[in-house]
């Protein structure tokens, strides 16, 4: 039992970082049809920020990687995507490709490719004690983070005018541009929000391995790519609750796998996406932009 | 002119981008190898390996207009089975002493091992050829990538046959993969690619390419020309990858992963995906590029000034030609289309069809689309 609770805590924080990382991509996907590779980036240009700002405040250094993330992802929407606008899913996804090589190798670059470590706010690694269970004060940042933005995220698509319009553009982008919904507002936005999940995904990911390095970023979203797929391509819901499936069953495989098998515990994620993707591609939560049209 | 002539006029005209790509390979190696010093000879035998592994990407991605991500998954298959291949069975005993007896026991020259190793790479694209071959698109694009990320960890954890992630050892010398094997591989490899696009199978799948819908109420079973060109886009694969371990030597599952994924899509992607001509192109292409910014990262002075070494400069390069490519010639170098017969351009007619609509069609301009172009 006790053992339980402990893994489902930590299938709770697993599940809320990978709903972090797959709603920045869902958001995007919803609105252009670009499954951004290079969201992976946003989180290791945000994980260096903290290692250069160096500073001891925690707000300043979040604000400072929430910052940067939030540049990074409008100027890679200006510069990289924006002229490939309405290009096929298959090119966009191969210029995210791109993207995400070129600001790793830029990282490789400008800080080498050897790890560097970091400590990010020592207190969040100590652990309280409830009852015989040990938490880590970590764990429930991670989990309450995480739950805050999904309130206000939903609040700000929900009631704000841009919020809705964004909906709208994710339902059906020409419908709502004929209607005056501005093309370039709405998108500039889902990257900015989608910078700001990284940023925040970014400060959680580095509070919890104490290092950064050039690939982390494409290590960490890789999987988010599953929870992305397993609740429904451009389903903002779905990406949440693909997240926290995916969180579960990872850390199921992780704690209940033979050790013999417990190596092979990627493989089993990804044939889990194939087989979604053949049995129901539209996932979890059925996005209402998917219409297949002739 | 009588009819005869022009019928074997337009033969030859059909043919001719081949003797051409064949013509410039040949050349563009030659010259490279016999103008470089003794790091550019590793280099010529890489950008041919290169070479073959995006023919085999082209045959299936060029062919059928679905990316795959996941090829260089079967690149891995074709170089874990020609190392185990051609690694002598006594130093097989040595260094991977739990490898099941009929691979131990097994071996092969290095011709014989390349050839298994297309072999054992078309069986695995044969397998999972049922399943993929179903999705279309965006969800093609995502399974493909699942499959190298699958591929890649049972490379990495099947310690009893690939050695985990310590990887293969023990290839022997006489086994590494010299420049002339892998030019003659390359210039087999555009054959086949260029047999298999003008064959019967091969022209209604680069018809679905342009019209899924059109070619399917024609009656082309997409899904049948798709496999196919799957397992013959796995073979070449094959072959290229187990070139290529044979030519590292030793090596493990990195070497078969995102970067070289990228490195094959880049070139593909530079040249033109749409022809045989464009993969060619794009090929020498990146590894004219690479090797020049990688005689620049690794240092050099330029009278006084020294530039230090600057290691990702070549990877950043790639990736900024790459992106250019995308989005101001997004049909490649080539624009998509084989090369063109000399003189054959008509007069006064706009090349240039760009945009994203027309991004993936290597159809010829029809009059009409002259009239409705706004300019």
């Amino acid at each position: 039992m006790q053992l339980f609770v402990q893994n489902l805590i930590d299938a709770l924080t697993f599940g809320s970082q990978y709903a972090l990382y797959a709603l920045g991509i869902a958001l995007i996907f919803g609105i252009m049809g670009l499954i951004n590779f290079a969201h992976g980036e946003l989180i290791m240009v945000g994980a260096y920020t903290i290692v250069l700002i160096g500073h001891p405040s925690w707000p300043v250094v979040i604000l400072g990687t929430v910052g940067i993330a939030v540049i990074f992802a409008l100027a890679m929407e200006r510069v990289a995507f924006r002229p490939l606008r309405g290009a096929s899913p298959a090119t966009l996804l191969i210029a995210s490709f791109a993207v995400s090589y070129l600001l790793q190798n830029l990282a490789i670059l400008t800080e080498g490719s050897a790890p560097k470590g970091t400590s990010v706010a020592p207190w969040l690694s100590e652990s309280f004690e409830i009852g015989s269970i040990s938490i880590r004060k970590l764990d429930v940042v991670t989990i309450a983070v995480t739950a805050v933005l999904l309130v206000s995220l939903g609040a700000f698509l929900g009631r704000t005018r841009l919020g809705v319009q964004m909906r709208a553009a994710a339902e059906d982008f020409r419908m709502a541009r004929i209607l005056g919904v501005k093309a370039n507002t709405v998108i500039a936005t889902a990257f900015a929000i989608s910078g700001l999940l990284a940023g925040i995904g970014a400060y959680l990911l580095v509070a919890q391995t104490g290092e950064v390095s050039p690939g982390m970023g494409s290590n960490a979203v890789l999987f988010a790519f599953v929870a992305t797929v397993l609740g429904g391509m451009g389903s903002l819901r779905g990406a949440v609750l693909g997240g926290y499936v995916f969180g579960a069953i990872f850390e199921g495989l992780q704690a209940y796998l033979p050790t013999s098998l417990a190596s092979y515990r990627d493989a089993f994620a990804f044939a889990a996406v194939i087989a979604v993707l053949l049995l129901r591609p539209q996932g979890l939560i059925v996005a209402r932009s998917v219409v297949t049209r002739v | 002119m009588a009819a005869v002539p022009l019928r074997a006029l337009s033969a030859i005209r059909a043919i001719w981008p081949l003797p051409i790509l064949l013509l410039l390979v040949v050349v563009a190696t030659e010259v490279a190898w016999g103008t470089g010093g003794s790091v550019t000879k590793g280099v010529v035998v890489t950008a041919m390996i290169n070479l073959t592994l995006v023919i085999g990407l082209y045959v299936f991605v060029g062919n059928s207009g679905v990316f795959s991500f996941g090829s260089i998954g079967f690149a891995l298959v074709g170089a874990y089975t020609a190392a185990l291949l051609v690694i002598p069975q006594d130093q097989k005993a040595i260094l991977q002493p739990t490898l099941p007896q009929f691979i131990a026991h097994a071996h092969l020259g290095s011709v014989g091992a390349t050839l298994m190793g297309g072999v054992v790479a078309a069986v695995v694209a044969a397998v999972l050829a049922g399943p993929l071959m179903r999705l279309n698109g965006i969800a093609a694009g995502l399974a493909t990538f699942a499959v190298l990320v699958i591929i890649r960890t049972v490379a990495n954890s099947w310690e009893q046959v690939t050695n985990g992630a310590a990887g293969i050892s023990g290839i022997p010398p006489s086994a590494t993969t010299t420049k002339n094997e892998a030019l003659v591989w390359a210039l087999i490899a555009i054959l086949g690619g260029f047999v298999f696009q003008s064959t019967a199978l091969g022209l209604r799948l680069r018809g679905s390419r342009e019209d899924d819908v059109a070619a399917r109420s024609l009656g082309v079973n997409v899904r049948t020309e798709r496999r196919v060109a799957w397992v013959a886009s796995g073979f070449v694969m094959g072959i290229g990858g187990a070139l290529y371990g044979q030519y590292l030597g030793s090596f493990n599952a990195d070497a078969f992963y995102l970067p070289l994924t990228f490195l094959t899509l880049a070139m593909l992607v530079v040249g033109g995906m749409t022809s045989l001509s464009g993969a060619v192109i794009g090929s020498l292409t990146i590894s004219f590029v690479a090797e020049f910014l990688h005689r620049i990262e690794s240092g050099v002075t330029v009278g006084s000034l020294n530039i230090p070494a600057r290691p990702g400069l070549r990877e950043v390069g790639i990736a900024i030609i790459m992106l250019t490519i995308l989005i101001l010639r997004p049909r490649g170098l080539t624009n998509g289309r084989e090369l063109p017969w000399p003189r054959s351009r008509p007069n006064g007619r706009a090349q240039r069809v760009r945009g994203s609509t027309t991004e993936e069609s290597d159809v010829p301009e029809r009059s009409g689309d002259v009239l409705n172009d706004p300019g």
